[in-house]
């Protein structure tokens, strides 16, 4: 019975020390919903261990992009499997899954009124660290189509602790295209991070310029006795 | 502006103390010279102009559409409020709507606010300050108080300031503070001729000098508001240095009270001149009349005695809410407390008052609602700290002294103030920033920290920076332009004083290094 338990308190060991110091998401989104993700990773590990990393998209087509030697990746439910080369140290790696559903127009469910104006888009993201390996270091940046901007930051999660400085959401802009970007740290098991954004069009509505200089022009007309000469 | 070589015949005392007189009243004043005239044909247009200005800029990186659209529809309120094209409340609602229909807010936050504290704590007061005036306890306290030190106006603006400085200490809430004092300033006010219909320039003094004294007296010690124990809570968490009561006190209650009395000179010689004419009582008869009115009052009535027990039982727990949870297991918060007072004032039979003889302006509550309303869509919409860090990150305080990067860092805390309608929330946004940046920079937090902290209860440049600002215009003996010149000489000299103690006091204390230390 000891010669059993041995190896598998072991095993259990060292499946629970793996540990992502890093992980950044880039996600590049297109007007369709679809988006083009690349993950970069550092972890360490115990050599040769199966490290697995949870992704928090619908996502597919994962490839290496950039790794050591030996590092092998895999899919596996809600993420990747990763198994690092058979060596101690902490890996960096890099790959890129295509994404759906990440920009989404409002779906309305029957009965009920639209939140949103039907030109905007929502950006909708939620990771939790489903897996044993914790997360030192989360992030998820997203670029908006061109064209799109983001109208207001609807959710952001978790709430920031008393010593955080950085927002949780942080826009930007890369390439004149305006970004999001995710970040949380110490994500344990169960722990999690999400966003809602809502992106609209970029170009503003000539009306409010129309209705403004109309405004202007009949104020200073009807109101003129305010300045004229008092007999 | 009232011609002072020239000052209108002066009504009898009766007429000046005549209380159906001191209604806050939602009239709009008058324009008193050609340059108010057009300045008000001139901002509907301009303030027009700044919101499309900023509506149709291109996005900013780090900016949301609502936070965009929420600055240009404060931009735009805020020139409306300065030069007044409409009243002031209408200017709020229009400001509501706007919010609504850029998409800056939902809804219900916007209507929320006519539901916050704040407001609360204005109405009921105003129950409070109905009951001083109808048992003519505000009269009186005003008539001992100009025979004991008002004749002259140096003196009875003076004696203001003995008398905020006393009340600081001992009631944290500012509208509190303001309604309590307004009847004697209205009676004092109207005494040295100023009024509603014809405001003076002592008026002027005295309502600005209560401003700032309501507000600035705030920063003496860390519990002078709840804002102050926030960034107190920031510079704990964020650095590990505890500032004790000590520290902020001998820190900050010079300045405060140094600034006061630089404002009670500059006020009556530079900022809003008294003539010679307006320097005494403007009564016929003298203070002769007045110590003859005094003693008319006859003893204090039954009602009177009433109200002053109504008084000391709000005032009471006003002062004492920091064992409220030990003494009643629940804290009887500002509003709450003055909630009672209003119970009791109103109690049918047993009360002072009846509804309708509460003079409750709500035309100020509506304005009051709609500026808390932009300031909080400007924060939640991220525009505040967008600003914030958009403009430290613009500067390049590496290559500068501790002085210039401190002298900086205080001037953005001291006049941030003008965009914001809640020292909590500016606390919240600009403490933290202010913090990180000092550790980059490589400076002792707290040397930063705690003078910009200092600064939090200076919110004295506009009506809708702070409750007592709004509660004070109500008046209408000043315009906002007049608060903005007096609120922006005050903070420049607190500023001025914050940076020379910065060079020296704080620098012996071991608050701050020395003045021209560079970046490690």
């Amino acid at each position: 019975m000891r010669k059993l338990l041995l190896p598998l308190l072991l095993c259990c060991l060292t499946a629970g020390a793996a540990e992502i110091q890093q992980y950044g998401t880039k996600v590049d989104l297109a007007a369709d919903g679809t988006a083009k993700a690349t993950a970069d990773v550092t972890l360490s590990g115990a050599a040769g261990e199966t490290v697995e990393i949870p992704v928090g998209f619908k996502a597919s087509g994962y490839l290496l992009a950039k790794g050591p030697q030996g590092l092998k990746l895999e899919p596996s439910a809600g993420g990747v499997k990763v198994t690092l080369p058979p060596a101690v140290g902490a890996w960096t790696f890099s790959f890129t899954f295509d994404a759906a559903g990440v920009l989404m127009p409002e779906v309305v469910r029957e009965g009920r009124k639209p939140a949103y104006p039907g030109t905007s888009r929502l950006l909708r993201h939620a990771f939790v660290n489903t897996k044993d390996a914790p997360i030192l270091d989360y992030s998820m940046e997203a670029s908006l189509p061109a064209g799109y901007r983001f109208m207001a930051i609807k959710e952001k999660l978790p709430r920031m602790g008393e010593a955080e400085v950085e927002p949780r959401v942080r826009l930007g802009k890369t390439d004149g295209r305006q970004t999001a970007r995710l970040h949380a740290s110490g994500l344990k098991q169960g722990g999690s991070a999400s966003m809602l954004l809502e992106a609209v069009p970029t170009r503003i509505s000539p009306l409010w310029l129309l209705t403004g200089l109309l405004g202007m022009v009949l104020y200073l007309i009807f109101f003129r006795d305010l300045v004229a000469a008092k007999p | 502006m009232t011609d002072p070589a020239s000052p209108a015949k002066a009504p009898s005392l009766r007429e000046l103390l005549d209380m159906e007189n001191l209604t806050l009243s939602a009239k709009t004043r008058a324009a008193q010279s050609p340059t108010e005239c057009w300045m008000r044909y001139l901002g509907f247009p301009a303030g027009i102009a700044l919101f499309l200005l900023i509506l149709y800029l291109p996005a900013g990186p780090g900016l949301t559409g609502a936070a965009q659209a929420g600055t240009a529809c404060f931009a735009m309120a805020l020139v409306w409020w300065v030069m007044e094209p409409f009243p002031t409340y209408v200017t709020s609602l229009i400001l509501m709507f706007m919010l609504l229909v850029t998409r800056t807010s939902p809804a219900k936050p916007i209507m929320d606010v006519l539901g916050m504290e704040v407001i609360w704590l204005n109405l009921l007061a105003f129950i409070l300050s109905s009951m001083l005036v109808k048992t003519r306890l505000a009269k009186r306290l005003a008539l001992w108080l100009i025979l004991k030190f008002g004749r002259k106006a140096s003196w009875a603006l003076m004696a203001f300031i003995f008398i905020q400085l006393a009340l600081a200490p001992l009631i944290p809430a500012t509208a509190a503070r303001c309604v309590m004092t307004l009847p004697l300033i209205m009676v004092v006010a109207t005494i040295y001729g100023s009024t509603e219909q014809k405001p003076n320039n002592f008026g002027k003094n005295l309502l600005m000098l209560n401003l700032a004294g309501i507000s600035v007296l705030s920063s003496i010690s860390m519990t002078g508001s709840s804002a102050n124990l926030v960034a107190v809570g920031f510079i704990q968490s964020m650095t590990g240095h505890r500032v004790y009561y000590m520290d902020w006190m001998l820190a900050g209650a010079p300045i405060a009270i140094l600034t006061m009395f630089i404002m009670w000179f500059l006020g009556r010689k530079v900022i809003f001149p008294i003539p010679v004419a307006e320097q005494v009582p403007q009564i016929e008869g003298g203070l002769g009349l007045v110590e003859e009115q005094y003693r008319a009052m006859g003893p204090l009535g039954f009602q009177a005695k009433k109200a002053i027990g109504i008084f000391a039982v709000v005032l009471f727990l006003w002062m004492t809410d920091i064992f409220h949870m030990r003494w009643f297991g629940v804290e009887i918060s500002a509003p709450f407390a003055a909630l009672l007072g209003a119970v009791m004032v109103l109690f049918p039979r047993y009360g002072v008052l009846t509804w309708s003889e509460a003079d409750i302006p709500w035309h100020l509550l509506i304005f009051s609602a709609g500026a808390y309303a932009g300031g909080l869509a400007l924060e939640s919409s991220g525009a505040a700290e967008w600003g914030v860090r958009a403009l430290f990150g613009g500067m390049n305080l590496r290559t500068i002294p501790f002085g210039a990067a401190y002298t900086i860092i205080v001037a953005v805390m001291m006049y941030s103030h003008l965009l914001t309608t809640s020292k909590t929330v500016r606390t919240i946004i600009m403490i933290p920033i202010i913090i990180t940046m000092a550790k980059a920079l490589g400076w002792d937090p707290v040397s930063m920290a705690l003078p910009a902290a200092l600064c939090i209860d200076w919110v004295v440049g506009l009506p809708i920076n702070g409750k007592p600002n709004v509660i004070l215009f109500a008046t209408n003996q000043f315009t906002v332009m007049d608060n903005f010149k007096y609120g922006i000489t005050t903070c420049t000299v607190g500023l001025g004083l914050l940076v020379l103690s910065a060079a020296t006091w704080f620098h012996w204390i071991g608050i701050t290094p020395s003045f021209w230390a560079m970046p490690k």
